[in-house]
């Protein structure tokens, strides 16, 4: 199979491209932030068959982080990508027109590196603002290579390229091994930059449009109190956002789950089939689908903020307090991605180029507020405030905070315990001219992102409501297996007020933390029982212990399960990932049962202290 | 290497002055790095901005915008 591979910086337009010539159902493998892994597409409305592989941006062909590496073990050997390719038939350069003195001495490293190259010159219309217009003819002729402008926001010049990658893979030999450098020396830097300006001179459009002063929202946002001002508002509105703007929303799906139910109760023969329906599977859906407004919308805000180029500015912003704490502003990205889900965090986590601060980034992600926390959040506030939604949203608010909070501590506590070194690879970033978010795009992806959220977590949910259920009920429900394992973790749980129904649900957790919400949805529906009495809210607002009939979600208690969801590490794909990104089992596993007995120690000693107070 | 005695360099440039690289002093990894982003010898940069506390700068170059740390724009000397 023929394949083209697609090169450049960070910020170029490959991703855009990539979009265009593979069509936009791509599968989404990064998430917002940064494009921290390669995806491979087939290209679509040429006359040749090829497959199109996009790789992470890069400065140059001597990586110096995580994500660099993977770019360029992608551009020397795809072999792990696509099977049985050794080398890209063909590469297309991707240079930002906009500046082209970078990407173009990057173009130079490639052809010397021996690479089959395409120049694909991006961001026409912001070129033509700057005054920096290059005419595609003239630089073909300086750098004797096919060049096209491509505008990645209209798929203008597209086919015009396809054509031309067309004509050399019809007439060409295969491609040559490339010889990569291993190092870059200073000189080298220099003379390339010099020839880059020659091209450049050489290159520039007779007609340039008169420069026109545009208005410059760095002008506020980077400027010194007033960006840390805007910072923390755009941090508010984002946050807020995903609360106020989903709550119509989540009724909808509590309307359409209630019409579900009323429609088997009408329609499904009462019998095994109508429990399992009633008790188990739609308790335990509802109880998580109901968040998936929240999480779509914070992916979409993530890609808003990603597109329009915020982003990379609040990494400047942040960076000097971040790295009070041992971090780098680059760990801000990874941090906030967090707060959906720590698994794209940690891989969002290779653009940081230093170890010590790579490796403290990862420790510290599972403590941000991810999406999964949001279902059980969601409950416990509900059962604490049921009758005052409106603090319930500030509870949460509190959470967020508190997260944030709990991680710059242990970030804290880490940098000073950790053995490696500092490595000062101080901080370099640049930043994307700003732009109009595409609409299109990030609507379409975040529906991508959350359905595949929806097919993660809904997988699991289903599989262990189902097996939960089926535990819960069998042998007989006053004394299931669910019971009995339940007792036998009870001592676990009972410094936090809890039983063994909180002890199972926080064992099923471990699945996927919202598990914990169904697992308790199954438990109740099923102990409910006959006397059941209207909503889970309500069978969970009246649970008592069974030996003394006292409330069981006190308000100690319910202060305990938070703490010890924001601190334990309930996720065993996080776990996973971490060993996977960092390749340490052991650091993995200290991670894992380090927060697990952390956020059980907190917990108890908060529920304990709580009690001396005579907070029940 | 010149023989200027002067160590001025991108920390102490005002904002909105147009400076121009006159060489990099530093680890030669970081000053590799530097030079990748464009600030080569003879390269005319100006400062956008800062950030407070003695955040990273900004500096518009070749036609774009790059934030640097304050320890990083100290090993880019300008004349």
């Amino acid at each position: 199979m023929t394949v083209l591979a697609l090169a450049g910086q960070a910020n170029g337009g490959k991703t855009s491209l990539f979009n265009w010539l593979t069509g936009s159902r791509a599968k989404t493998v990064n998430y917002p932030g940064a494009t921290v892994d390669c995806a491979v597409g087939s290209l679509r409305g040429a006359s040749f068959d090829a497959l199109v592989l996009d790789t992470p941006g890069i400065l140059s062909l001597v990586p110096r982080s995580q994500d660099e590496a993977v770019a360029v073990q992608a551009l020397r050997d795809p072999s792990a990508l696509i099977a049985g390719c050794n080398v890209p038939d063909l590469v297309i350069a991707v240079v930002d027109m906009s500046q082209p003195h970078r990407p173009l001495v990057l173009v130079h490293q490639l052809a010397q590196a021996g690479f089959r190259l395409v120049v694909a010159l991006t961001m026409p219309d912001l070129a033509r603002k700057r005054g920096l217009f290059l005419d595609p003819a003239r630089l073909s002729d300086a750098l004797n290579l096919p060049v096209h402008v491509v505008n990645g926001r209209t798929g203008d010049g597209v086919p015009d390229l396809l054509s031309s990658c067309g004509q050399i893979l019809s007439n060409a030999q295969p491609a040559p091994v490339p010889d990569l450098p291993d190092a870059s020396s200073q000189e080298q830097i220099q003379a390339d930059y010099a020839w880059a300006e020659k091209v450049v001179a050489h290159s520039l459009h007779h007609e340039q449009e008169e420069r026109r002063l545009s208005l410059d929202p760095d002008r506020i946002l980077l400027n010194p109190w007033v960006g840390f001002l805007a910072f923390a508002l755009a941090m508010t509105g984002f946050f807020w956002a995903i609360f106020a703007a989903a709550a119509p929303l989540q009724d909808g799906v509590e309307f359409l789950f209630g019409q579900m139910a009323d429609l088997a109760a009408r329609t499904v023969p009462a019998g095994f089939l109508a429990d399992l329906l009633h008790e188990g599977i739609f308790p335990g859906f509802q109880a998580v689908l109901v968040f998936v407004p929240q999480i779509a919308i914070l992916f979409f805000l993530l890609g808003v903020l990603e597109d329009s180029g915020y982003l990379a500015r609040g990494t400047v912003v942040i960076d000097r307090p971040l790295a009070m704490l041992g971090l780098n502003g680059r760990s801000f990205v990874p941090l906030l991605s967090g707060f959906a889900c720590a698994i794209p965090a940690m891989m969002a986590a290779r653009t940081i180029p230093g170890r010590k601060e790579r490796l403290l980034t990862l420790l510290v992600i599972p403590l941000m507020s991810c999406s999964a926390r949001l279902p059980v959040y969601g409950l416990l506030l509900g059962l604490f405030f049921h009758d005052r939604p409106g603090m319930a949203s500030l509870g949460m608010t509190a959470i967020y905070l508190g997260s944030v909070l709990v991680g710059s501590l242990a970030c804290a506590l880490l940098s000073k315990v950790l053995p490696l070194p500092a490595t000062d690879a101080g901080f370099q970033i640049e930043l994307p001219a700003w732009r109009l978010p595409m609409w299109r795009t990030v609507t379409v992806s975040s529906l991508e992102r959350t359905w595949g959220y929806v097919q993660r977590a809904g997988g699991t949910i289903f599989a262990i409501s189902l097996l939960f259920w089926l535990l819960n009920r069998y042998p007989a429900p006053d004394h299931s297996f669910a019971l009995r394992a339940g007792h036998l973790l009870e001592p676990l749980v009972a410094p936090l007020g809890g039983d063994w129904r909180i002890a199972v649900a926080l064992l099923a957790a471990f699945a996927a933390r919202e598990v914990f919400v169904s697992a308790l949805a199954v438990v109740f529906a099923v102990q409910g029982g006959a006397e059941a009495t209207g909503t889970m809210m309500e069978s969970l607002r009246h649970a008592t212990h069974a030996a003394t009939g006292l409330p069981l979600f006190t308000t100690a208690t319910l202060v305990g399960l938070i703490l010890y969801f924001m601190i334990s590490m309930q996720c065993l794909s996080t776990f996973a990932v971490f060993r996977k990104e960092w390749g340490s089992l052991k650091i993995a596993l200290a991670q894992l049962m380090g927060y697990v007995l952390a956020g059980w120690l907190v917990a108890v000693a908060a529920v304990q202290a709580l009690h001396a107070l005579g907070i029940k | 290497m010149s023989t200027h005695t002067t160590d001025r360099n991108l920390t102490h440039a005002r904002r909105g002055e147009d400076v121009s690289v006159r060489s990099l002093k530093g680890h030669p990894e970081l000053c590799a790095r530097l030079q990748e982003y464009g600030f080569t010898p003879g390269c005319s940069v100006r400062l956008f901005a800062k950030a407070p506390l003695g955040g990273p700068m900004s500096f518009d170059l070749r036609g774009g915008r790059v934030a640097l740390r304050k320890s990083d724009a100290a090993c880019i000397l300008i004349g």
